[in-house]
């Protein structure tokens, strides 16, 4: 049986292939593959590598299907979103998240709307801290 | 320790002297149809490095055939210095001529005997760079084992595994003590046509025993860290043996030089954003000198050499350079024991030095009375 090498992050090539995986719900290579643009042009052999390190990895579970095996993510897209900012804020922003919506209310262009958007979220979170009855 | 640092001056002087032979053979050989074979030259290099590593090994045979054909010759470079002194080929006093002789003796027992202050920082010193030196190559190998670990084994073909790696930029070939490994980083399944190239060029370091000579001379390095020869020496391997591995990768002409050219400027700019990390990388040039080595491994790509039967020239050129290092080798060593010239310089030397007394006390005795009585300088 092979080793699992438990990882925290995906690569730019695994990040691609979890994206697929993530809204096929769960599937094969050939599956993953034929969502991929054209232009990708990978092999199946790749492919199959690629979903074979995110099973060791721990990001998906796979299960055999005949002669086909098919991969389930076992971490949620949200669960991954929240891992990838916290090691962002946590390597590039000194372990301050304030820094790091600074920096994206500073320079991401946002509009109008979108700050509005961002200034209804904080006020909700506020207001569930306040409303919590641990406080 | 006298032996010890006889020795260790013996390999650096050898060092020295068959690196000039090299140079000089490499002079000989730009002005050939070979200049642009690198294959033939890195060969060479390889040949002139195993030879000088054989040295101790020739130098003996030397001498004992010597020894064998003209009996009663001179072999080392004392020995010989002395007879033509005695022949009368060189005009000086004998004190002065036994104090040049007996330089490196003095020197090697001034030393071992710490007689003199700078001695003591001098070991010092160096035994701090060595040490610093092997811990850097242990932190090297623990690092490419490290490496070795976290990746993924992808394909096994004979002896050799083929890994992906999540922690490198940067393709590199490495061993182990049963198996050797190409190690690729992930990302580089995504791009079939660099994905071709690089096992290629992997696969050529570890046919021609890149990796093993690599892990050589980088434990040597801790013990001949301050000789020029060696560092020269490792700079023309570590050039030499990345533009033959290009040109035999080209040879096979299943890539052309346009593809290679390109993958090799991808990864020279991933190299100098990524983490140094192998001892034998794809690009092995050193981060601050790319772009001199770079141009010439480019303009190579498009220049493949039309010279192929270069195994009996080669074979005849290391025979050569063997004779020649040998022949170094056997009389650069220090002399064994007193020989008749030998006896006869010192005796002279008593002699002067007798008369010199002589001559301050004012008796005009002489010397050559004295012959029997004159206890022998060493």
């Amino acid at each position: 049986m092979r080793k699992k090498k438990p990882a925290h992050l995906l690569t730019d090539v695994e990040l691609e292939f979890m994206t697929e995986l993530w809204v096929l719900g769960e599937g094969g290579v050939r599956d993953v593959l034929d969502r991929l643009p054209p232009e990708r042009n990978l092999a199946y052999t790749s492919g199959a590598t690629i979903l074979r390190i995110l099973d060791d990895k721990g990001f998906v579970s796979s299960r055999k299907e005949g002669k086909t095996l098919i991969y389930t993510p076992v971490l949620e897209k949200d669960a991954y979103q929240t891992r990838s900012l916290q090691n962002l804020s946590r390597t590039l922003f000194d372990d301050t998240p304030a820094s790091l919506v600074a920096r994206l209310v500073d320079d991401a262009g946002l509009s109008a709307s979108d700050l509005e958007d961002i200034r209804a979220l904080v006020e909700r979170r506020l207001q569930d801290d306040g409303d919590d009855p641990r406080d | 320790m006298t032996p010890a640092i006889d020795l260790f001056i013996d390999a650096n002087i050898l060092l020295l002297l068959a690196f000039c032979l090299w140079r000089v053979a490499q002079f000989f050989l730009q002005r050939t149809a070979l200049r642009h074979d690198h294959g033939f030259q890195a060969g060479l290099l390889k040949t002139v490095l195993l030879i000088t590593l054989l040295s101790p090994i020739l130098g003996l045979g030397f001498t004992s055939l010597g020894n064998y054909l003209v009996p009663d010759t001179p072999t080392t470079l004392s020995d010989i210095a002395v007879a033509a002194y005695l022949g009368g080929s060189i005009a000086m006093p004998a004190v002065d001529f036994e104090a040049l002789l007996n330089t490196r003796r003095t020197f090697v027992e001034t030393f071992s005997a710490g007689k003199v202050s700078w001695a003591a920082p001098l070991l010092a010193g160096f035994a701090v760079v060595s040490v610093a030196l092997t811990l850097r190559l242990l932190r090297s190998a623990l690092c490419v084992r490290r490496t070795l670990a976290d990746s993924y084994l992808w394909r096994r073909t004979g002896r050799v595994d083929i890994r992906l790696s999540d922690r490198i930029t940067v393709p590199f070939a490495a061993r182990g003590l049963r198996r050797r490994h190409v190690v690729l980083p992930t990302c580089l399944l995504t791009r079939p046509r660099d994905l071709r190239v690089v096992l290629a060029h992997e696969f050529q370091h570890l046919r021609a025993g890149d990796v093993e000579w690599e892990l050589a001379l980088e434990a040597l390095r801790p013990l001949v860290f301050w000789n020029p020869a060696f560092i020269l020496w490792k700079r023309a391997f570590e050039k030499l043996r990345e533009l033959s591995c290009d040109q035999r990768v080209l040879a096979s002409r299943c890539i052309t030089p346009h593809e290679y050219a390109a993958c090799l400027l991808t990864f020279c700019a991933r190299r100098r954003t990524g983490p140094a990390l192998a001892r034998v990388a794809f690009v092995s040039v050193a981060p601050n000198t790319p772009k001199r080595v770079l141009e010439h491994r480019i303009l190579s790509l498009y220049r493949l050499p039309s010279f192929r039967h270069t195994r009996p020239m080669l074979a005849a050129l290391a025979l050569v350079l063997a004779l020649g290092i040998g022949s170094i080798a056997a009389t650069v060593r220090a002399p064994g024991d007193w020989s008749q010239d030998r006896l006869m310089l010192s005796t002279i030397v008593n002699l002067e030095r007798l008369d010199a007394i002589t001559r301050q006390q004012g008796r005009a005795t002489p010397a050559s009375g004295l012959l029997g009585v004159a206890p022998m300088s060493r």
